[in-house]
């Protein structure tokens, strides 16, 4: 069975286009933003390179870190701005509830867990 | 006349010798993280210096960039000299971090600035200047450097990221910094005519 780990209403996803979590259960630090299409995701936010702050880029459509400028891939959390073998980790997640995974407004009391 | 600038200024922060050492040696930052860099493009480094030139914007009147020639050397484990022009005049800063246990150390940092002849004028507003500058750049690198501490704590590893089990993100070891930095082919700080065409 699946644990779950609350992350933050969907509603704060509303205010900003991203935000940023520590979970201590998994000992890492997780984005959660909407992409331009309005679907939720969910990445590790501590950049492969040195461990600086990723942060979504909603006008470049890239997820950035905040301390080299390097550049990955909102989908696959892989880097676009150098070949290297890791990504940022993609974690799995729920919307409760109706688990629908599309930010609108009529949903953002729904809340968000991490599944792990 | 000749005369010289002197102006001392000590910090203390949570993170390890090694982890404060980096972040002097992390030249990839300078332009993403510090308002004050335009640019910078490492000409040279080796081991445990370097030769960088990098366009700065100086502190109040940050409409204007100028160019900025620095050598720096790591003299010894805790002692970093960076020679410079700074503001056009000619200066020495000396940086010493003094271990204070493992998750904190102190940070002096001397800067010395040569004022020769009429330059001698610019003296009170330099003094001010060099303060303004030094708050500026340790406000941004702080929670760069309490950051990079606390992912080093969990094994983070350069270029890798944290390891893939959660229980082995615990009790990580800080090592001493390794130098030069590695930086991946082609990064921004070695774009310069003189860096691309070594001979």
């Amino acid at each position: 069975m699946n644990n779950k780990i609350y992350l933050c209403d969907l509603s704060e996803l509303n205010k900003d286009d991203y935000t940023n979590r520590w979970v201590e259960e998994l000992r890492d630090e997780v984005i959660l933003f909407r992409n331009h299409k309005n679907i939720i995701k969910v990445f590790s936010s501590i950049c492969s390179h040195f461990g600086g702050n990723i942060y979504y880029n909603k006008k470049l459509q890239k997820l950035k870190c905040k301390w080299h400028d390097w550049s990955f891939c909102p989908e696959s959390g892989k880097c676009l701005t150098f070949k290297i073998k890791t990504q940022l980790r993609k974690y799995d997640f729920i919307v409760e509830p109706n688990n629908l995974k599309t930010y609108n407004h009529i949903n953002e009391n729904n809340k968000i867990y991490l599944i792990f | 006349m000749n005369h010289l600038l002197e102006v001392d200024i000590q910090n203390k922060i949570n993170c390890s010798k090694s982890v404060a050492l980096w972040n002097y040696w992390d030249h990839e930052h300078l332009d993403v993280v510090h308002s004050g860099y335009k640019t910078s493009d490492i000409l040279y480094d080796h081991n445990n210096f370097l030769f960088r030139i990098d366009r700065i914007r100086i502190p109040i009147f940050s409409f204007i960039a100028i160019k900025t020639p620095i050598f720096m050397v790591q003299h010894d484990e805790s002692t970093l000299f960076t020679y410079a022009i700074q503001f056009g005049f000619e200066s020495k800063t000396t940086i010493k971090i003094e271990e204070v246990d493992k998750n904190n150390c102190k940070i002096n940092s001397n800067y010395k600035f040569h004022l020769e002849g009429w330059r001698i004028i610019f003296k009170p507003l330099l003094k001010v200047l060099i303060r303004k500058w030094n708050e500026k750049v340790w406000l941004e690198d702080l929670p760069i450097k309490l950051r990079r501490q606390k992912v080093l704590e969990m094994n983070f590893k350069d270029f890798v990221g944290l390891p893939t089990e959660v229980s082995d993100r615990y009790n990580g070891v800080i090592k001493d910094l390794k130098l030069p930095i590695v930086r991946p082919k082609n990064s921004r700080r070695d774009q310069h005519i003189f860096k691309k065409n070594k001979f």
